[in-house]
């Protein structure tokens, strides 16, 4: 299994893809809620956070170079311990992927597909998402390779053709007497970075590792980028108080976009390619990080692993069909980011506190 | 390992051979209705006086409401489209005088419940991505619009880039126009504005996102007003709309000039007196212009410089056959009555909206809140008494680039 290599350029795709997902979706709703038109200070602010909290990290994950995550939580917290700090992250890492697949499935249906089942596609999009886990990270990493160009160029279209409908008057003022909401939506923006610790399972079978790294904070800037873009041409599109109300902003954008020429109408069946996409892209990557977290933590053997794969196919529809309607499937989505700062900023810190407090003493002995 | 291979093939040929051979949404699209056109009015009750065949339709108009009494009245438009190719084609001859589209009227005091019970009436789905305009009559609009729009907000088929338009009267009039040259009167009407760079005197921007926009942040904006005769449609004018309610008519100078202050002009003819004559005119064609707005406060009193800079052509002359030459000094002279004419027209519809109407149809509010927005946060509740003694300069510029072929 080790010997199959991850070239620089996919350490790169997997770090955009882990974090740019369905929250592109909803990101400037959800911001412009929180901080009104300095939405996107409060993104741009998130992402730095995203950066000091990424680059520790890679030093932990530099000291243990053939170890996934939860190896090396349970070699640095011990057995029982390490079972514990890992079980925050099963759990979230469970509930992202199941939502994410929800809410996805719920904007198909309200735009393209209105009378088929949300529960025919999430189940579809697991499947298909179960044969590339079973296949082997190499399989993933160039599926994911296929996808990355498709769906940013197409995501750069539509930032591009949203520019005509702008008007720029509608970001200002600028962070006037607005500072106090900005610094609170600071740590919801950073909700929506969520995922930048999956790299932590996919590094250990890097070829290059110090251009892994570059690639992997190089890789973190784009959806920062992306997301504060959109924020940024939705507030100049839509203006504060209708982003306030409105569900999906994103795929509204694709909607407005209208040309002179009748060739392109109804762009937003095109635009659905980077949409779907992205969000297939970021359900694979949990949906292996879920099955080496649930590998470990019940040490199930390799030759086992494909069980653990099966069992998701169940588990992840159930999670996800479990909330009864939309605006509950928002409610969970936001509760279940609280355990990302849980397991951003307590246990990957105690964990990289651990384990350099460990390697001192191994160097003394 | 083969062994175990064959039967998964085998069970998944039949599995594909179900699931993929359509899916949940097919529809042909010979079977859906496309909605082209909107119309809205407010509820009327029907004279009994029509018989026959009349009084079947009007029977059939009528929605049994759970709720309340009927309060709109909706009518679509749809285009008629032969199904079958023989009739189509022995059609053609005779095609002149049968009617292209098709009015479904009904009432209701809600839009969802009315167009279910228009499904009852056409064998056709309904389907709104293609809907272009919305046509409101006055009645509606001064009843609220902010009451009635958000059927064609939530709507996930109808795009934020619906045209709206307003009809003095019945809006449904709008609709049953038979246009000259486009088939629909709906997609005639939407086609209407292009023309918004050559005639200033078109509303800018009116459609659904704007709306949203405008009515969410409570500021007044204007609706394009349409007149139609029996094969034409005329965008005469607006409607000015504050608080969600319609609060009056502006005539079409009114309009060019909140098209000039909002720095949407894209073009028109600017008209004055030739110099030295008194009935001579002169006319510019404006090809670019530019408004810049500056809230200033002085004194803790707000005002506001509006400085409208417009380039163009020397156009023509009308009432004098031998008259001067077009020289430099003849420009200049003519610049100065073009600027001159801009600024009184400016001044004369700011004062009939501060005045009579006290509507901000200029936006200004949105100056003040975006450039402002500390002395904004002390007013925005006033805005109501302040704006119509507000003090606004405005200082106009014109410059003439071409002259046309003669001197």
């Amino acid at each position: 299994m080790k010997d199959q290599k991850l070239t620089t350029s996919q350490i790169f795709v997997i770090t955009v893809f882990s974090i740019l997902g369905v929250d592109i979706l909803v990101v400037p709703h959800d911001m412009v809620s929180l901080a009104d038109q300095d939405a996107w200070v409060s993104l741009i602010l998130g992402g730095l956070l995203l950066y000091a909290g990424a680059i520790p990290f890679l030093y932990l994950l530099n000291n243990y170079p053939d170890k996934d995550l939860p190896q090396i939580i349970l070699q640095v917290a011990g057995k029982w311990l390490g079972r514990i700090f890992l079980l925050p992250i099963i759990l979230f890492v469970i509930m992202y992927a199941a939502l994410s697949t929800r809410l996805f499935a719920q904007a198909l249906k309200l735009f393209l597909v209105d009378k088929t089942p949300i529960w025919i596609m999430v189940i579809s999009l697991v499947v298909v998402a179960a044969y590339m886990v079973y296949k082997d990270v190499h399989t993933m990493s160039a599926v994911l390779d296929i996808l990355f160009p498709v769906s940013i160029i197409s995501l750069v279209i539509l930032i591009v053709l949203s520019l005509q409908n702008i008007e720029p008057d509608r970001i200002k003022p600028i962070l006037f007497r607005n500072t106090k909401n900005v610094i609170k939506a600071i740590i919801p923006g950073f909700y929506h970075f969520a995922g930048f610790g999956a790299i932590a399972y996919f590094m250990c079978y890097a070829s290059d590792r110090k251009a892994a790294y570059k690639s992997y904070l190089l890789g973190l800037g784009v959806p920062v980028f992306f997301y504060v873009v959109t924020t940024v041409i939705c507030i100049m599109v839509f203006g504060v108080p209708p982003l306030k109300v409105i569900v999906y902003p994103t795929l509204n954008l694709s909607k407005s976009i209208e040309f002179q020429a009748a060739i392109l109408d109804r762009l937003e069946s095109f635009m659905a390619v980077f949409w779907i996409s992205i969000v297939f892209s970021s359900l694979v990557i949990f949906y292996y990080i879920s099955v080496r977290n649930l590998s470990e933590f019940f040490s199930i053997p390799n030759r086992y692993g494909k069980y653990v794969i099966y069992s998701h196919i169940l588990l992840l529809p159930i999670i996800s069909l479990f909330p009864p309607s939309s605006l509950v499937v928002f409610e969970y989505h936001d509760r279940v980011k609280y355990l990302e700062v849980l397991i951003g900023f307590v246990i990957f810190p105690i964990v990289t506190v651990w384990a350099a407090i460990k390697k001192k003493r191994g160097m003394q002995q | 390992m083969k062994k175990t291979i064959l039967p998964i093939i085998l069970l998944l040929i039949p599995i594909n051979l179900l699931m993929l051979t359509g899916c949940w949404d097919r529809k042909d699209i010979e079977n859906r209705g496309y909605v082209l056109g909107i119309a809205v009015d407010s509820y009327s009750p029907k004279d009994s006086q029509v018989k026959g065949d009349e009084a079947i339709k009007e029977g059939f108009e009528e929605t049994e409401t759970a709720i309340g009494q009927p309060v709109y009245e909706m009518t679509i438009q749809l285009p008629i489209i032969k199904r079958s190719p023989s009739l189509a084609a022995s059609g053609s001859g005779s095609s002149g005088n049968e009617p292209k589209t098709w009015q479904i009227t009904q009432s209701g005091n809600d839009f969802i419940s009315m167009e279910r019970e228009m499904e009852s009436r056409t064998s056709l789905t309904l389907y709104y991505e293609h809907l272009q305009v919305l046509v409101l009559s006055d009645k509606v609009l001064k009843d609220g619009l902010d009451k009635m729009i958000d059927f064609f907000l939530r709507h996930r088929e109808m795009r934020t880039s619906v045209s709206i338009f307003v009809a003095e009267g019945s809006a449904k009039k709008i609709l049953e126009v038979v246009p000259q040259e486009e088939d629909h009167s709906a997609t005639y009407l939407f086609e209407l504005p292009i023309n918004a760079d050559k005639n200033s005197r078109i509303a800018y921007k009116h459609n659904l996102g704007e709306a949203m926009n405008c009515l969410r942040a409570g500021d007044a904006f204007v609706l394009p007003k349409v007149e139609a005769s029996k094969d034409e449609i005329k965008i005469k004018g607006g409607a000015l709309i504050k608080e969600g309610k319609m609060a009056g008519w502006a005539d079409e100078l009114d309009i060019e000039v909140t098209n000039i202050i909002a720095d949407r002009y894209k073009g028109g003819t600017v008209v004055g007196r030739l110099p030295g004559s008194k009935e001579g005119i002169i006319v510019m064609e404006v090809t670019s212009a530019k408004t810049k707005t500056t809230p200033i406060i002085k004194d803790g009193e707000l005002s506001f410089d509006i400085h409208v800079k417009v380039k163009g052509r020397y156009a023509e002359q009308v009432g004098v056959t031998s008259g001067r030459l077009v020289d430099k000094d003849f420009i200049k002279e003519c610049e100065k009555e073009f600027a001159k004419t801009i600024e009184t027209r400016c001044r004369k519809t700011i004062e009939k909206m501060q005045k009579k109407y006290n509507v901000d149809v200029f936006q200004l509010n949105r100056k003040v809140r975006t450039q402002k927005p500390a002395y904004w946060e002390e007013v925005k509740d006033d805005w109501d008494e302040i704006f119509p003694n507000l003090d606004i300069n405005v200082k106009a510029e014109a410059q003439i680039e071409l002259i046309g072929v003669m001197k």
